[in-house]
């Protein structure tokens, strides 16, 4: 697989990670582009052990987690980027899943990612947003399945219990 | 009121990571419970939530540049690295063969600087041997292992320069 075919795959991933979870624009845009450099370089080597999802995303949260603790972030404060989200969803009147979830449903589970421990809503997020298996957050993140089971339905309570406050 | 365990199967269920006989027992309950159902759909509805979040949240054009320049810069692949390999396999072969044939048609034992060893046909390089009796200088470390200035020119009345020298005189 050619560089620019993965980046074309993960684009959207790696860059909604990086929204999530460093905030602002500006920051996750130059995440972004330093995950693919990372990957433009690891890509030869890259022998498929792993499912490359996984192999990226590993990528990608590893450098996020290292400009996380550099900058002392360890929950985002979510003031930002939760409008920003909403706002660049498009109105579209065809998008049946828009009709269903009202925007400020979406913007109470923004905030309250947001407010969930970093490891809870990296799990959720990689489960929920991306769809990733159990099996491939354990090898993303290093840690047993049975910790990502009961991640996850923490996460998944908490953030329930504030999207329906 | 549903306890953490409870929580996890239901989270499990909406991934389908129960084994079939945990997903029936939980239906089950789910249909003598209905606060289990519903806290079951509002975990759904989170769910697409949090993807909805996740995928319409599209990266600025301006990340594309990035390929560009990558584009540009070349992908150090493994199949770049061929021609480096052979060109250097081609440098081993080409400095074995000189050294085989050099030894082939009787050059002279003794290169540059080296010095032979025992073993006839082989040519191992070493350091400038030093000047004692029990290995013969070759000539070129013979020249350089004479004392500069020579001891003679040291010795000799320096030039005294005056000018020009006066036109001899006409006949």
């Amino acid at each position: 697989m050619t560089f620019e075919e993965v980046y074309r795959r993960f684009r959207r991933p790696v860059w909604s990670l990086a929204r999530q979870f460093l905030g602002s624009e500006s920051e996750a845009l130059d995440a972004t582009q330093e995950v693919f450099v990372r990957v433009w370089k690891g890509l030869p080597g890259f022998r498929g052990e792993a499912k490359l999802s996984t192999w990226v995303f590993q990528i990608a949260w590893n450098y996020l987690r290292s400009v996380r603790r550099k900058k002392g972030l360890q929950m985002y404060d979510g003031t930002d980027g939760a409008e920003e989200v909403i706002r660049r969803i498009p109105d579209s009147a065809a998008d049946p899943e828009r009709r269903t979830l009202a925007a400020e449903t979406l913007q109470r589970v923004q905030s309250a990612l947001q407010r969930l421990p970093e490891q809870q809503r990296i799990v959720v997020w990689l489960r929920d947003g991306e769809d990733l298996s159990y099996e491939e957050i354990a090898t993303v993140l290093d840690v047993p399945i049975g910790t990502v089971r009961s991640r996850l339905a923490r996460a998944r309570s908490a953030l329930r219990s504030v999207a329906e406050s | 009121m549903i306890g953490e365990d409870t929580r996890e199967l239901l989270s499990r269920f909406v991934d389908d990571d129960l084994s079939p006989s945990e997903a029936a027992s939980l239906r089950r309950r789910m249909q003598r419970e209905p606060t289990m159902r519903r806290e079951l759909d509002e975990l759904q509805e989170t769910r697409r939530a949090v993807r909805l979040l996740a995928t319409r949240d599209q990266p600025p054009d301006l990340l594309d540049d990035l390929v560009v320049e990558l584009r540009r810069q070349g992908r150090p692949s493994p199949r770049n690295l061929v021609v480096p390999l052979l060109a250097a396999a081609a440098l081993v072969v080409m400095c074995f063969t000189l050294v085989l044939e050099m030894n082939r048609q009787d050059h002279p034992t003794e290169l540059v600087t080296g010095r032979a060893v025992a073993t006839p046909g082989v040519f191992a390089l070493s350091a400038l041997p030093e000047a004692t009796g029990d290995a013969p200088l070759g000539p070129l470390e013979e020249l350089l292992a004479r004392p500069y200035p020579p001891p003679a020119l040291l010795e000799a009345e320096p030039l005294i320069v005056v000018g020009p020298l006066p036109e001899p005189p006409p006949r």
